[in-house]
C-alpha cells in the first residue's frame, strides 16, 4: 500500500483524529514496522536453512508456517515443472 | 471470460497465441458440494476445482497463483502450475534468455498478487541460480 501523504502528515493525522500523543504513535509505528521486518527476515533465514523449524513455529505460529511451507513447495514444484520443457 | 475482459484479452488474442479454449457450465449445487472439503476457497476457485475434477481421467493443467486453490488441486493429485513455472518453462523452451527470466520473475514478485515478501524474493532468486 502506498500513501500519498508524507510520514509527518500521517502522524499529524493520527494525532489529530485519535487524540494520541506523537511519541505514543511513533512507538507503536516502530513496533509494528519492526515486527513486519523481523518476520520477513525470519522467513528469509528459514528458507535459507539458517533457522530451525521449531524456532519458526514458536515465533510465527503453525498457520503462518504452514503457509510459508506451502508457498515454498509451490515455487519448487513450479521450477521442476518449468524445467521439464528443457 | 470475465477475467479475460478485465485484462483486455480477447478470444482472438488467444487464438493468435495458439491457445484453444473450452467453456464449462458449472452447477452451483456441485460447487457447494466441494465447499465442505475446501472451505477456504472462494466461489470462483471452487468452480475451477470442480472443472478440474470433472475432467478426470483427463488431467487438465490448472494455472493459478492462488495458494489455497493450488493446495486443493495438489491434494487431489490434479496438475497445477503458477506464473513462476510458466516463466521458467518459457525460458526452458528458449523463448527468452536468463536475464529476461530474472527480470520477468522480479516483475512477477513485485507487481503480482503473489504477496511474497523480501524473504521469499531472496529464496526465489536462489532457485533461479539452479536453472541451467
Amino acid at each position: 500500500m502506498t500513501m500519498s501523504r508524507s510520514l509527518a502528515e500521517q502522524i499529524d493525522f493520527v494525532v489529530a483524529h485519535q487524540g494520541r500523543g506523537e511519541a505514543e504513535v511513533l512507538a507503536e509505528a516502530l513496533r509494528a514496522g519492526l515486527a513486519s521486518i523481523y518476520q520477513d527476515a525470519l522467513v528469509q533465514a528459514f528458507l535459507a536453512g539458517e533457522v530451525p523449524r521449531a524456532w519458526m513455529l514458536d515465533e510465527i505460529g503453525a498457520d503462518r508456517l504452514r503457509e510459508i511451507e506451502q508457498q515454498r513447495a509451490a515455487f519448487e514444484n513450479d521450477l521442476a515443472w518449468g524445467l521439464k520443457g528443457a | 471470460m470475465a477475467e479475460l475482459d478485465v485484462r483486455g484479452i480477447e478470444l482472438a488474442d488467444l487464438k493468435a497465441a495458439g491457445i484453444s479454449w473450452r467453456t464449462f457450465e458449472v452447477d452451483t449445487a456441485a460447487i457447494e458440494g466441494l465447499r465442505f472439503s475446501a472451505p477456504h476457497l472462494q466461489q470462483t476457485d471452487l468452480a475451477v476445482l470442480f472443472v478440474a475434477e470433472s475432467q478426470r481421467p483427463e488431467r487438465i493443467m490448472t494455472l493459478t497463483d492462488d495458494l489455497a486453490l493450488r493446495v486443493a488441486l495438489e491434494t487431489r493429485h490434479l496438475p497445477v502450475a503458477g506464473s513462476f513455472g510458466i516463466l521458467v518453462r518459457a525460458y526452458s523452451e528458449g523463448r527468452f534468455g536468463r536475464q529476461e527470466l530474472v527480470r520477468h520473475v522480479d516483475q512477477l514478485l513485485n507487481q503480482s498478487s503473489l504477496h511474497v515478501g523480501r524473504g521469499f524474493r531472496a529464496y526465489v532468486h536462489s532457485l533461479l541460480q539452479q536453472v541451467p
